[in-house]
């Protein structure tokens, strides 16, 4: 498709859009002056903003396809906001957002409810969240796009995610079936419903997911479900509400791509990408910078958070932090949820966690991102360190979370999942309040 | 160049990228486990995030650029992060960042301290801070760049024309607000960057780096400096490891770079560096809503709305509606961003629902967004100019003709007669050394920023006739 043809084609939806969307919006955005998204008031200490991180770079494409004066860039650096509770506990907790997302993920529901960050705050953690590098309000690096469209050369360009609306359902959600059909061909269904291909071989996992799925309220926009605005050929009717939760706004592209990738020789492979590479980095500096922290990663950024383990163990290397391996004390524990735990593709070893203590943590349907964890949590255990493997299928948990999928954080179990994380970091990470009333100045 | 001869030039430079950066990274940023960011505690009745608005795009380069099945990607819907008080006496407040930059600009500033939002919330203000459709948290159309590259090999001309090109602020925030490069035509490589008021006062006692050429033309101005934080009266506000040019090492890996000159961007005036590495710079994102489609309007002049001016005004209609009425604060590029959104609630018919307009630096022009001085007969309207900016011809235009129509509207330029101006008597105008001498268009980043919201809230308070307050329910206490 040409631009112009969707300039075109835009134009003419537009004005319906513009005139129809407005009417039935209200349904799909929780605003807060209907319905609050908090469990109850919050006290606070202290929250802002801020940079961590970032290199120069120096460029003739920085806002033009044709080169121009030279400006300079900084790329690579993270976002982070935060939020300190009168009298937290001595370590602040850490957050990042997996592939495709932002640190919005971790704020609200889409439903309009209290978001793991809120959470965190209130059960007395100074808590970070983070758009990771590359990502969101992080910005990335333009001018590599600019200079690639200018020399007419995109052979190569990395794209920049998949996680469309459909790529998303198909995902954690449900399936579109028949096999090999896609929303224009073929009808989505949610897992567990008639038809769910995984049933036959897995009944166990055949089950509703407890994600903001219909019928809970405020989970789809009507405006979307009626292809108000709409670019492009018309999906399968059947499709149109499952193409239109609220959830899907939240995606973002990896615009991380952007960003140069590194070598790490005590990696196999030892060519590591730019997300791994700058969030990895930007991490270790910030667990630095606060003198200490948990850090709690998802999916794509589960290898983000053990490169940052190898980025502390290099900047001990260095003598950064004083005392030998002071910097890798710097990390009160780490917790994987949903991701990868490879110590072969981040150079590190199971002792390396002989004082970090250390969770893997998966949703009730088995994912096959963590579910290679098993050895990483059993080496830790023989070296004599503290390591658990919390899959919330589990007989335990008999069906409490049953259905809960990858994006846990944005699930109707999202509260409960998350106090279960906090549950097994109170047993096993030493995390006392400061007693720090946050006097100063009063209110 | 390609992605594999990018790699592997990337590899070489990184390596001292990380090793470097590493020793003095900690100088840049302030933790807030050392120095608090708000000036007092805060208690909060509600916040969170969500989105408003977006249209479906039904594309086969919804995941890569090779076409493949059809995929769906909503587009165009604004991220909204709002936080209310514990009393709310106020309306709520819709904040919005201009070109460049995200609603980050407003959540701290770049001296790590209170931002707007966290001063407005303090105030009774529930406050909802966006990022424009398109940037930041709301994401944008990625589909547009891989059809793009995707037709570049076999129509190279319809994938330029497909592909936008990513703007938004770099170094030419510099130049743009904080100061100048000499001689002229030359860039950060060839010229020496100076601070505006350069070489008046630079704490230290040491002559600053060179000259403000405005110094010649406007003595006065070369009585005080900027309020964004600089060395080295902030230590903290440059990066040491951006100023100290690592990460860069030539060949740099990063597509066509520059190489540094014996360490530094220009080694005639190695000042250069420091001021290249302001923690301010941080802020910026890529304008990445030229990804979006534009749209046409019939009572605009041209008819043909680029894309800024298509999704964020009728998101933020969307968001005012939604709120049950608000008043919106523009800045800069959003200007015209707030006046479409008139132009959209008055189609909608929900023009009573906006209770007042504040244009920071841009906005006012009524041509271009459909827009008359009539529709602002009932909803108070704010133009605000901080130092640095000339007179607008397009605001002094709409206030007088809103006011020649019985409504409410003022011009508050901070560098002329006024009540905010205590007891500074003049000279106003370009001799002006008032309480807001130097400063900038990014005012909500430097540290001034709290006094002049003060301004702005002061004008508020007069003008805008508030709700009744509203007490949050305690009814339990969140577990």
């Amino acid at each position: 498709m040409r631009r112009d043809q969707l300039i075109k084609k835009s134009i003419s939806v537009l004005s319906a859009a513009v005139l129809v969307s407005f009417a039935a919006t209200a349904l799909a955005t929780v605003y807060p002056t209907d319905k609050r998204h908090l469990t109850g008031p919050l006290r606070i200490c202290d929250q802002g903003s801020f940079f961590v991180g970032g290199v120069p770079k120096v460029t003739q494409y920085a806002n033009s396809v044709t080169p121009s004066s030279y400006q300079e860039l900084i790329i690579t650096q993270m976002y982070v906001q935060f939020q300190m509770p009168p009298n937290a506990r001595r370590w602040p907790l850490i957050m990042v957002h997996g592939g495709g997302y932002s640190g919005s993920c971790l704020e609200s529901t889409p439903d309009g409810r209290e978001g793991w960050y809120s959470r965190s705050v209130r059960r007395g953690l100074a808590t970070y969240v983070v758009d990771q590098a590359g990502r969101g309000r992080s910005g990335f690096d333009r001018s590599f796009i600019n200079e690639a469209i200018a020399t007419g050369n995109l052979a190569g360009f990395p794209n920049l995610g998949n996680t469309s609306s459909s790529g998303i359902w198909t995902a954690w959600f449900g399936f579109i079936v028949p096999a090999g059909s896609d929303i224009i061909t073929g009808t989505m269904i949610q897992r567990g419903d008639a038809g769910d291909p995984t049933c036959a071989s897995d009944p166990f996992h055949c089950a509703h997911t407890v994600q903001v799925i219909p019928p809970v309220p405020h989970s789809v926009d009507p405006s979307i479900k009626a292809r108000v605005g709409a670019i492009g050929p018309a999906p399968n009717p059947a499709n149109d509400t499952y193409l239109a939760l609220e959830h899907y706004k939240y995606g973002l592209p990896n615009t991380n791509v952007t960003l140069p990738n590194s070598t790490c020789s005590t990696c196999n492979p030892t060519t590591i990408n730019g997300a791994d590479t700058w969030s990895g980095r930007d991490l270790a500096t910030l667990v630095e910078g606060l003198k200490g922290g948990i850090v709690a990663t998802h999916s794509q950024s589960g290898s983000v958070g053990h490169h940052m383990v190898r980025y502390l163990k290099e900047d001990d290397a260095a003598g950064k932090c004083g005392a030998a391996g002071a910097c890798l004390a710097m990390l009160k524990g780490l917790i994987t949820i949903d991701g990868a735990c490879s110590f072969a593709n981040t150079g590190l070893t199971a002792a390396d966690f002989a004082n970090i203590p250390y969770l893997v943590f998966r949703g009730w349907y088995p994912s096959p991102i963590s579910n290679g964890c098993d050895a990483t949590v059993a080496a830790i255990k023989a070296a004599g360190g503290t390591a658990d493997f919390i899959k919330l299928d589990d007989p335990s948990f008999g069906t409490r979370f049953q259905g809960v999928t990858h994006m846990m954080m944005m699930s109707t179990k999202s509260l409960e999942v998350f106090d279960e994380i906090l549950k097994w970091a109170d047993k096993n990470i030493r995390n006392p309040r400061t007693g720090d009333s946050c006097e100063e100045g009063s209110e | 160049m390609r992605h594999d001869q990018f790699k592997r030039k990337a590899l070489s430079v990184l390596v001292a990228v990380v090793a470097g950066a590493i020793a003095t990274s900690a100088s840049a940023v302030r933790y807030p486990t050392e120095h608090r960011y708000l000036t007092k505690p805060l208690q909060i009745c509600d916040q969170g995030i969500f989105y408003v608005g977006g249209a479906p795009k039904v594309t086969p380069f919804g995941a890569n650029s090779t076409p493949g099945a059809y995929t769906q990607i909503i587009i165009g819907s604004m991220f909204v992060h709002f936080q209310v008080p514990m009393k709310s006496k106020s309306w709520p407040l819709i904040i919005v960042h201009g070109s460049g930059y995200t609603g980050s600009c407003v959540e701290g500033t770049a001296a790590g301290s209170e931002g707007w939002m966290d001063y407005t919330v303090r105030h009774g203000i529930p406050t909802y801070v966006v990022d424009q459709s398109g940037r930041g948290r709301s994401g944008f159309d990625k589909s547009v760049i891989h059809e793009g590259e995707h037709l570049i090999s076999t129509d190279p001309a319809a994938a330029l024309a497909l592909l936008p090109t990513f703007g938004g602020s770099t170094s030419t925030a510099w130049t743009s607000w904080f100061g100048s490069i000499v001689p002229a035509l030359t860039d950060v490589t060839d010229g020496e960057m100076v601070r505006f008021g350069a070489p008046a006062l630079q704490s230290n006692g040491l002559p600053a780096p060179g000259m403000d050429p405005l110094c010649v033309t406007r003595p006065a101005r070369c009585t005080f400096l900027g309020h964004i934080p600089m060395e080295p009266e902030a230590p903290w506000a440059v990066d040491q490891a951006i100023a100290s040019r690592m990460g860069i090492g030539a060949p740099a890996g990063l597509g066509t770079v520059k190489p540094d000159v014996g360490g530094h961007v220009n080694p005639a005036f190695p000042l250069n560096d420091r001021y290249l590495a302001l923690e301010a710079y941080k802020f910026n994102v890529p304008n990445t809503e030229s990804t979006l489609p534009g749209s046409t309007c019939p009572s605009c002049l041209p008819t043909t709305l680029n894309a800024t001016n298509t999704w964020t005004p009728r998101a933020l209609a969307t968001l005012v509606e939604g709120l049950g009425g608000a008043i919106v604060a523009t800045h800069s590029q959003s200007g015209q961003i707030g006046m479409n959104m008139v132009r959209v609630l008055r189609e909608d018919g929900k023009l009573d629902m906006l209770k007042g307009l504040i244009q920071v630096e841009g906005g006012s022009n009524t041509v271009t967004s459909g827009t008359t001085a009539d529709d602002f007969k009932s909803i108070p309207y704010l133009a605000f100019k901080g130092n640095y900016s000339a007179t607008s011809t397009v605001a002094q235009t709409l206030v007088d003709a809103i006011k020649g129509l019985g409504g409410t509207a003022d011009y508050i330029q901070l560098d002329q007669p006024g009540p905010w101006q205590g007891a500074y008597q003049g000279p106003y105008g370009f001799d002006y050394v008032g309480p807001f001498k130097g400063v900038s268009h990014m005012m909500m980043i430097e540290t001034s920023n709290l006094r002049v919201m003060d301004v702005i809230l002061n004008w508020v308070g007069n003008n805008i006739k508030q709700p009744e307050p509203t007490r949050c329910p305690v009814d339990d206490d969140g577990d």
